[in-house]
């Protein structure tokens, strides 16, 4: 199992990098494999909800859809979200439509935890804390089973655009 | 080899965290920043072949928000009262997330102790509210930057440790809105300061007696409202008793003095009867209660006053000139002549003088005895001074005369 995982980061360190270059370009034009869609939750429980907007301290929901638009089923299918410039992602928020693990990113998508912890020195002694949410750099979904040809998986996630510290959320 | 990669990732993980920590310093996102999130998935076929990772992405636009921050520069003034051109500072931070300027309005809690004379914004002093706030409309403030305003303004007199707040507040001129208020507490300094009066000057006389009243006016020449003790105390002389002060048994009382007013207190006491010409001083102290030191005392000296009657009997031949000299013969009128003087410092009422005659004379009559009532029984004389209000006036003297024959 632990292999595994170690496999799987050595396979995405590679991919990551195209996607953040090259995604645009590669991205199928007519059948979208992959499809995101960001919902102001801040804006529109305030009644001020205009798409694509957001302020400091709001609150958005990623959508993040995957549909095998392979003939065949596919497995091993894993998202990788990194966390965008300007936000901050809220500790608990991420989700998976169907059984699955997610696992945290605190050093660029190096290496994942499901419960990133981070250490410091208390009284002399080094101490293993839970990372703060400043520090999330990833979230990856990872899927357990099989996807059907034409199905549809569902992951999720929130993240808050930066506010000043002190703001309200 | 296994568990050595193990040690190593984490020894990796925790320099990468500590790097992490330093680099992303979380910032408001600024107004207009689009914000675009890129995900990817993988995934591989049944035989585990990969397949290209296909990726997905959304943009968000940052908008506007308003942020204000004012911070009081000096919260607690204690400006003298009165003064003039006393300053407060106040800072407003536009911690909003991006360009805005700001509207400005004030508060004062408590009317009448300060007057607000002018608004210093960069190098000009507005004389209102209005002016600065037309100025601060054409002056933009960048995220993160903030302006300074001071507030001048004068303190009224007799306000000492009278404390007004003065509420500043900035609100964002952009939509969506934002206020944020700061207050700074204005107490101007208390000066303390007491008079009692009178002192001395008086020239008081009093007979022995009680329940006489002493008026002194207490002062209060400080700047603002205060406590007095008023203590009231006599040398130490046997003269004067104190009773009261200020309606309260005892030699003492506390009284609330608004600045600049004062107060007649009156101090009851005895006089005890002791010798006419007695000297004893009634004082007064006023001691502020807030600060002790302030002291004033005032003081009233007062004489004791008494009649002193001395009685003179001289005896006459009938004429009621030639002193008896020698020897009389029965039968023979002679005059007994008796003179009351009073030679103490006031008036003597009530003056009696009775005289149990001789068994050798016999009573005739009386003569020369304007001023007086005078009854006879037997050989006992009893003799009533009723002249010029029925009182002997202080340095005065008053004489009847009896006639009387020799048995």
């Amino acid at each position: 199992m632990r292999s595994l995982r170690f496999v799987l980061v050595a396979l995405l360190a590679p991919s990551l990098l195209v996607a953040r270059v090259g995604a645009p370009a590669q991205s199928p034009p007519a059948s979208k494999a992959l499809a995101i869609t960001a919902q102001n939750l801040t804006a529109v429980a305030k009644g001020r909800d205009v798409k694509g907007m957001a302020r400091p301290g709001d609150e958005i929901r990623y959508s993040l859809v995957f549909t095998n638009t392979q003939q065949v089923a596919v497995k091993n299918v894993q998202f990788v979200d990194p966390i965008p410039q300007g936000m901050v992602y809220v500790l608990g928020s991420a989700s998976i439509g169907q059984a699955g693990r997610v696992a945290y990113s605190i050093d660029g998508g190096k290496t994942y935890s499901a419960q990133p912890t981070v250490e410091t020195m208390e009284n002399g002694q080094k101490i293993s804390k839970p990372a703060p949410r400043e520090l999330y750099t990833h979230v990856r979904w990872t899927v357990l089973d099989a996807v059907a040809p034409g199905a549809q998986v569902t992951a999720e996630l929130r993240a808050q655009v930066s506010a000043a510290p002190g703001e309200a959320k | 080899m296994f568990r050595h990669t193990q040690w190593f990732t984490r020894l990796a993980l925790v320099a990468v965290t500590l790097v992490g920590v330093a680099a992303r310093v979380q910032a408001q996102t600024p107004e207009g920043t689009v914000i675009t999130n890129i995900a990817t998935a993988t995934y591989t076929d049944a035989n585990g072949n990969a397949y290209a990772p296909v990726s997905g992405s959304v943009s968000v636009t940052v908008g506007f928000q308003a942020g204000v921050a004012v911070s009081a520069n000096t919260p607690s003034p204690t400006p003298a009262s009165p003064s003039t051109a006393d300053t407060l500072n106040f800072s407003v931070t536009n911690s909003g997330n991006g360009t805005d300027s700001v509207t400005i309005s004030q508060n004062i809690s408590v009317a009448g102790v300060i007057s607000v004379t002018g608004y210093r914004f960069g190098a000009t002093t507005y004389g209102t509210l209005a002016a600065l706030n037309a100025a601060l409309a054409g002056t933009s403030i960048a995220q993160g930057g903030s302006i300074t305003v001071k507030i001048v303004y004068d303190v009224a007199a007799n306000k000492g440790g009278v404390n007004t707040v003065y509420t500043f507040t900035a609100a964002s001129r952009r939509t969506p809105a934002t206020t944020n208020s700061q207050a700074s507490s204005i107490t101007p300094a208390q000066t303390f300061a007491v008079a009692v009066t009178p002192d001395g000057g008086l020239n008081v006389q009093r007979l022995p007696g009680n329940n006489y009243n002493a008026f002194f006016t207490v002062q209060n020449n400080g700047n603002g409202l205060d406590n007095f003790d008023l203590i009231a105390a006599t040398p130490g002389s046997a003269v004067i008793t104190i009773v009261s002060v200020n309606g309260v048994a005892g030699d003492s009382d506390r009284i609330s003095l608004p600045s600049a007013s004062s107060q007649v207190v009156t101090v009851v006491y005895n006089v005890a009867n002791v010798a006419g010409g007695s000297t004893d001083t009634l004082n007064l102290l006023g001691r502020s209660v807030a600060q002790p030191s302030t002291t004033d005392q005032g003081y009233v000296d007062l004489t004791v006053i008494k009649p002193n009657l001395t009685l003179a009997k001289a005896a006459y031949l009938d004429d009621g000139v030639t002193p008896v000299a020698g020897t009389v013969a029965p039968g023979q009128i002679i005059r007994y002549r008796i003179t009351v003087t009073n030679g103490g410092s006031t008036a003597a009422s009530s003056v009696q003088v009775t005289d149990a005659l001789p068994a050798q004379v016999t009573y005739v009559s009386t003569s020369a005895s304007a001023g007086w009532s005078v009854s006879v029984s037997g050989q006992n004389v009893t003799a009533d001074y009723t002249g010029t209000g029925a009182v002997l006036a202080a340095s005065s003297s008053a004489t009847f005369e009896l006639r009387v024959s020799i048995n």
